[in-house]
């Protein structure tokens, strides 16, 4: 959970350095992917890939800082996530009316060379991982890890207890720890008892 | 619940635990929950380890892979690894220079203080010139991350030197140092206090041999982050001064950097530092109370002129060391070259040991020892100024002078107290034969002073009745009463409020974040069932000495024959004679002891190595009960007796006055455990202090002819 990388890009970008703002969306670049994978429906991801969905937020992020009034990371994240909130619905929208079209590629940072190909790797990993869960769990993975919230606000925006939402939390990290690693037949013994409560 | 259904609530607990401390910056080992979870507990790695993943995937590490670029530059390998940044071999790409370059780590680089800081410290470094300063030739900022680049100097520092085992002659090594010395000087003209000298900060030119300082700017908050956050690495304080070890920032100056200096030739003279501890709990004590063992008892081959240098340099209070580094130079060049050296540590005696040796102060501490561990961790976290209050004048009326009165001299001086900000209440009384307790105080509102008392012991409600008591006699409001504007759910448990007539204490000296003031009480006195304190002839206050608990101890205590009557009368409010016997007891007491001002700063020492050692409460109490054990032996006292005096001491706020020599007692066993010769001193100093009357102290003491340990 160490955010200070991420954090100390923030302010910089904010005043327009460009070498910080590029370096700050390429990290945001494998948050959106895996909040996208954790937000988008199958029959939506049917339609777009959740890369493309974090490249489209990323080009609205980098049109938008220059008006983005500034705070902490927590306001930052905010920001960031409702942005991504609000192309997410759009797509639904869309989709419900339209056919697939390609999405809008626009390239400001072209592809990442800096991202070491073990890294690709893994994140391709998480977000098969993510999609592969039930809808609860990507949900309370997307609010309580991926978007940074506190637990009373997971609580709030689930309809949940906290108490609920941690224990939520909780089995969906297992899941996912199945997920990513099928082949750890020897907890999934003790965890199954877990699981099926 | 089925236990399924418990164990995954138990798991979702010490994971939202687990995250949140990492969320706050304070993560927790996951090793710990171990013993907690017990067979679920493999289920838990597994559940952080899937966290982890997720979180390198969200989060990655920035690119460690050299080389690469950096700015104007290129890093081409790391050098050092510290604190508060590391360092690389780099190279200019446009200049083609090689240079050692410093960047602040990114954990840190969120702390606007500490990058101005670092900025404004490169920014005059970069102005110094001194052919023993390594040189800084440009600073600057790449992606927030603040920098600077030296000259690269590849030479090994003075740690690869002592490593090598070969120690080199005493004369050499001062003629060496003293140009170290000369550039510490230049850098403390251009008002930069190095802060970190140690011997890995002075370089060794491959070249021409001679000792470069190098390493600027990182030092000074490191240690600040050593003390009030837990988690970061941290400096070593091996070589820290106690000022530094303490955080008192406002201390920290050329003569911090004077100890690193004397702390450096310790070490190249004898091969290892001045202290030698397992850990930084243990080491900090030592640099805060301890002595250095002279370099001269472990090597006598070291010429005791040179070992002196050493030594004063190493002084715990900045005002016993050279006053600047430019002495250092002169003394270590004067020693080069065979002539006279002129600094003197302050003598061994002077120290620790000393004060044992003088009758030790009955007054002006134990109290405060024993409530100093919790205070003085409070204050270096939180209490930014100082309020000294001095009185020249012997105080009598002890054992109610604590809080209240400092407070009432606070309010009486008309001083202007910061609204809700915190003060830290040091009484140093001019005169030893007090004791007051150190409390928190602030204004809340003009002519109300807030005091905050900490408790070391359970809470007894007679320390509110005397509260109360003490309110009613000097007329003043207790803040437990609603007050017009004033909520009572306002005060916390352990907080009073006491508002005191002005105009009985002046202000001394009053400056930004300090208060001395001067008590002008002349006279005080017991009439009539009260303490009357007078300041030039006018009765400021009143203080009934009808606290029962006092008399109760007084005589439980010492057996002194308390009249039937007269506990009858000692209540709230009785107007009576004070009794002669206990009255007798009080002065003779008294009157035995002579002021030593060496004891209270031996006693600070003391409370200050409790307070900074990062104990537990349960190891606090530990340590405590051995050095009450310690003293115990070294008094020979009964054990029954001294249980049946800390039970009265627990059970009551009011200490009695035996239980306040002991207490004492304990901290001076401390001291002199590894002096038997001091401890059997400092038993004699007791007996004799104790020594009347003696049928009533027998009680407490080992039959006649004890054991002179």
């Amino acid at each position: 959970m160490d955010l200070s990388r991420t954090r100390a890009l923030i302010r910089p970008a904010l005043q327009g350095d460009q070498s910080a703002t590029g370096a700050l969306l390429e990290r945001l670049r494998t948050r959106l992917v895996v909040w996208a994978a954790g937000r988008m429906s199958p029959a939506l991801r049917a339609k777009v890939e959740a890369e493309d969905v974090a490249q489209e937020v990323l080009l609205a992020i980098h049109k938008g800082l220059p008006a983005f009034e500034g705070g902490d990371e927590r306001a930052f994240f905010g920001w960031v996530f409702r942005i991504a909130e609000n192309r997410i619905r759009d797509l639904v929208s869309h989709f419900g009316a339209q056919k697939r079209q390609p999405v809008l590629r626009t390239s400001f940072s072209q592809t990442s060379p800096s991202m070491a190909a073990a890294r690709k790797e893994e994140l391709a990993r998480v977000v098969a991982a993510i999609e592969a869960l039930p809808e609860d769990y990507r949900t309370v993975i997307r609010l309580r890890r991926i978007e940074h919230r506190e637990v009373a606000e997971v609580a709030d925006l689930m309809g949940r207890s906290a108490n609920a939402v941690r224990v939520l939390y909780c089995r969906a990290i297992k899941a996912l720890k199945e997920a990513m690693d099928p082949g750890a037949g020897a907890g999934a013994s003790t965890g199954a008892g877990v699981a099926a409560t | 619940m089925s236990p399924a259904h418990d164990s995954i609530e138990v798991l979702a607990a010490c994971l939202d635990e687990y995250q949140e401390a990492a969320r706050a910056g304070e993560p927790i080992d996951p090793a710990v929950y171990a013993e907690r979870l017990g067979p679920l507990y493999d289920e838990f790695r597994g559940l952080v380890d899937t966290e982890s993943a997720l979180e390198r995937v969200l989060e990655p590490e920035e690119s460690t892979a050299l080389p690469r670029n950096f700015g104007e530059y290129t890093l081409l390998r790391e050098l050092g690894r510290g604190g508060m940044g590391v360092v690389y071999y780099a190279r200019h790409r446009t200049l083609e220079r090689d240079v050692a370059l410093k960047v602040l780590k990114a954990a840190i680089d969120t702390d606007e203080t500490a990058r101005q800081r670092f900025k404004r410290e490169a920014k005059a470094l970069a102005r110094v010139s001194h052919d023993h300063i390594v040189k800084v030739h440009d600073y600057g900022e790449v992606n927030g991350q603040p920098f600077y680049s030296m000259t690269l100097v590849t030479g090994p520092s003075l740690t690869e030197l002592v490593k090598t085992g070969e120690r080199p002659d005493p004369r050499t090594l001062c003629a060496r140092l003293a140009p170290i010395a000369d550039a510490l000087e230049v850098l403390h003209q251009a008002g930069v206090v190095h802060r970190d000298v140690k011997p890995s900060n002075i370089m060794v030119d491959p070249e021409t041999g001679r000792y470069l300082l190098a390493d600027f700017g990182l030092a000074r908050s490191a240690t600040s982050v050593t003390m009030t956050r837990t988690g970061d690495s941290i400096g070593t304080p091996l070589y820290m001064s106690p000022e530094q070890i303490l955080g008192k920032r406002d201390e920290v100056d050329a003569r911090a950097d004077v100890y690193g200096l004397g702390a450096t030739l310790y070490e190249l003279l004898v091969g290892h530092p001045p202290f030698k501890a397992e850990d930084t709990a243990t080491l900090m004590p030592m640099v805060l109370a301890q002595r250095p063992t002279p370099p001269v008892a472990l090597d006598p081959a070291i010429p005791r002129e040179c070992s002196n240098i050493a030594l004063k340099c190493l002084e715990k209070k900045r005002e016993d060391r050279y006053q600047s580094a430019a002495r250092v130079a002169e003394d270590l060049r004067a020693f080069a070259a065979g002539g006279r050296v002129v600094g003197r540590p302050v003598p061994a005696l002077t120290h620790g040991a000393r004060w044992l040796r003088r009758r030790p102060a009955l007054a002006a501490a134990v109290l405060l020892a024993v409530l100093l561990p919790a205070w003085l961790v409070y204050r270096m976290q939180t209490l930014p100024a100082h309020l000294r209050v001095e009185s020249p004048v012997p105080l009598e009326g002890r054992l109610l002078l604590d809080g209240e009165v400092v407070a009432m001299a606070v309010a009486a001086a008309g001083i202007e107290i910061e609204r809700d900000r915190p003060y830290e209440v040091a009484f140093e009384p001019a005169d030893p034969r007090l004791v007051v307790a150190p409390d928190r105080v602030t204004a809340t509102s003009p002519g109300e002073v807030r005091v905050v008392k900490l408790y070391p012991f359970p809470r007894d409600p007679s320390d509110l009745e005397s509260l109360e008591l003490l309110a009613q006699a000097t007329g003043v409001a207790l803040g437990r009463q609603p007050s017009p504007g004033r909520e009572r759910s306002a005060l916390g448990e352990d907080e009073m409020l006491l508002v005191f007539p002005r105009g009985a204490v002046r202000p001394r000296d009053i400056r930004e974040g300090r208060v001395e003031l001067q008590i002008q009480v002349t006279e005080v006195f017991e009439r009539k069932g009260h303490i009357v304190f007078r300041v030039d002839g006018a009765e400021v206050a009143r203080l009934p000495l009808s606290e029962k608990d006092v008399a109760d101890s007084i005589h439980e205590l010492t057996r002194v024959p308390l009249p039937a009557s007269l506990r009858e009368v000692l209540r709230p409010g009785a107007q009576v004679e004070w009794s002669f016997e206990a009255r007798d007891f009080v002065r003779r007491a008294r009157f035995e002891v002579v002021a030593d001002a060496a004891a209270d700063a031996a006693l600070e020492r003391v409370a200050e190595a409790f307070a900074v050692a990062p104990y537990a409460p349960a190891e606090r109490d530990a340590l405590r009960a051995a050095f009450e054990a310690r003293a115990l032996g070294a008094l020979g006292l009964h054990q029954a007796a001294y249980e049946r005096v800390r039970e009265h001491a627990a059970r009551g706020g009011r200490a009695g006055v035996l239980h306040w020599e002991i207490q004492r007692a304990a901290l001076v066993a401390l001291f002199s455990v590894r002096e038997q010769q001091s401890l059997g001193l400092l038993d004699r100093v007791l007996r004799q202090i104790n020594a009347a009357p003696a049928a009533e102290r027998e009680a407490l003491y080992l039959p006649a002819g004890g054991d002179q340990r």
